[in-house]
């Protein structure tokens, strides 16, 4: 149920989970980045998404940290 | 109010769990739907068949046949009818206990303002970001409960928003942009959905259990998985609760 992404930089460590019907493990070298350039680089819609940082919900100008936890969710819309 | 003998028999099965005094306090209950699509049409049968007192219901739509695969109110001799008129009228067969007061038009904020204030709880049972946001807005001035959900494929999202203490809609889902588009969906998935809204609604009118408040609930039907995730908000980064 969970894509799982560790994303190993020089200088940091985070955990992303994107909640989604696959089960993914990537590896992906980042330095300090916001949040809109993560969603970016791992090839999502910066718009279609709710992303939680050690369970607060963030924008997309939020840094990203060593050692933070992310959790990105595809928001659905229909009724 | 009180309960009739009819009523009493009727909720013979729900009394002794919820308690008289409990199946009392849904009679007193008024609850606005938005929406009378997969997740409001499951959610109006769930509230009447439950007892709750009235039911305020508006959608402008009309029957279609693609609505059928999930829209369990109607059927083929309502294609082309207004469907709050149907859902209406199929609402008081099951329960007329209840009051129902249906509104075949667009959700607007002006319209909302009109009515929003006679309901106690809100239940979001839209297909669009864009109405789903007046119809938070309108909420959170008038302070009443909100309770969201949003289906696509086999998945899922629901939660209760609670003005003042919790995060608004806006607060959680502020990246998403009011873009239409088609959204398919597999015919359980607002019925689940829509069935969670109901008991959320019942738990807010008796005081019973604890809803989905700070929480974001998140179904995966493929894989029968429910996940709970905590949700924060900062206020700064609030664009409806510090409007003046």
């Amino acid at each position: 149920m969970y894509d799982q992404i560790i994303l190993n930089g020089e200088n940091m460590v985070v955990e992303v989970v994107i909640i989604g019907p696959r089960k993914t493990v990537k590896k992906l070298n980042l330095d300090s980045v916001r949040v809109r350039d993560l969603i970016e680089k791992l090839g999502l819609l910066t718009n279609e998404y709710v992303v939680l940082k050690n369970d607060v919900v963030v924008t997309d100008e939020d840094i990203v940290k060593d050692g933070d936890k992310i959790i990105i969710y595809p928001v659905k819309s229909g009724g | 109010m009180s309960l009739s003998q009819e009523e009493l028999e009727r909720y013979d099965r729900q009394i002794p769990v919820i308690g008289l005094e409990n199946q009392v306090k849904l009679k007193n209950t008024t609850v606005l739907i938005v929406g009378l699509g997969g997740l409001g049409s499951v959610a109006s049968l769930y509230l009447t068949a439950a007892g709750i007192g009235r039911l305020i219901i508006v959608d402008e739509g009309l029957v279609e046949l693609s609505n059928l695969q999930r829209q369990i109110l109607y059927n083929i001799d309502d294609l082309g009818k207004p469907k709050a008129f149907i859902a209406r009228d199929k609402l008081t067969k099951i329960n007329p206990n209840v009051i129902i007061e249906a509104y075949n038009v667009k959700f607007t904020y002006e319209f909302g303002e009109k009515i929003i204030d006679k309901c106690d709880i809100v239940v979001d049972a839209l297909d669009n970001w864009e109405t789903r946001f007046i119809l938070d807005k309108l909420a959170f001035k008038y302070k009443k409960p909100l309770v969201h959900a949003g289906v696509e494929g086999f998945y899922g999202q629901l939660t209760t928003i609670i003005p003042d203490k919790t995060p608004c809609l806006r607060c959680i889902f502020q990246k998403i942009k009011p873009i239409k588009r088609k959204i398919n969906v597999v015919a359980t998935t607002p019925g689940i959905l829509g069935i969670i809204e109901a008991n959320e609604v019942i738990k807010l009118a008796t005081g019973l259990g604890e809803v989905m408040t700070n929480k974001l609930l998140v179904y995966n039907g493929l894989v029968n998985d429910f996940t709970i995730l905590e949700i924060k908000t900062r206020p700064e980064d609030c664009r409806i609760c510090y409007e003046d």
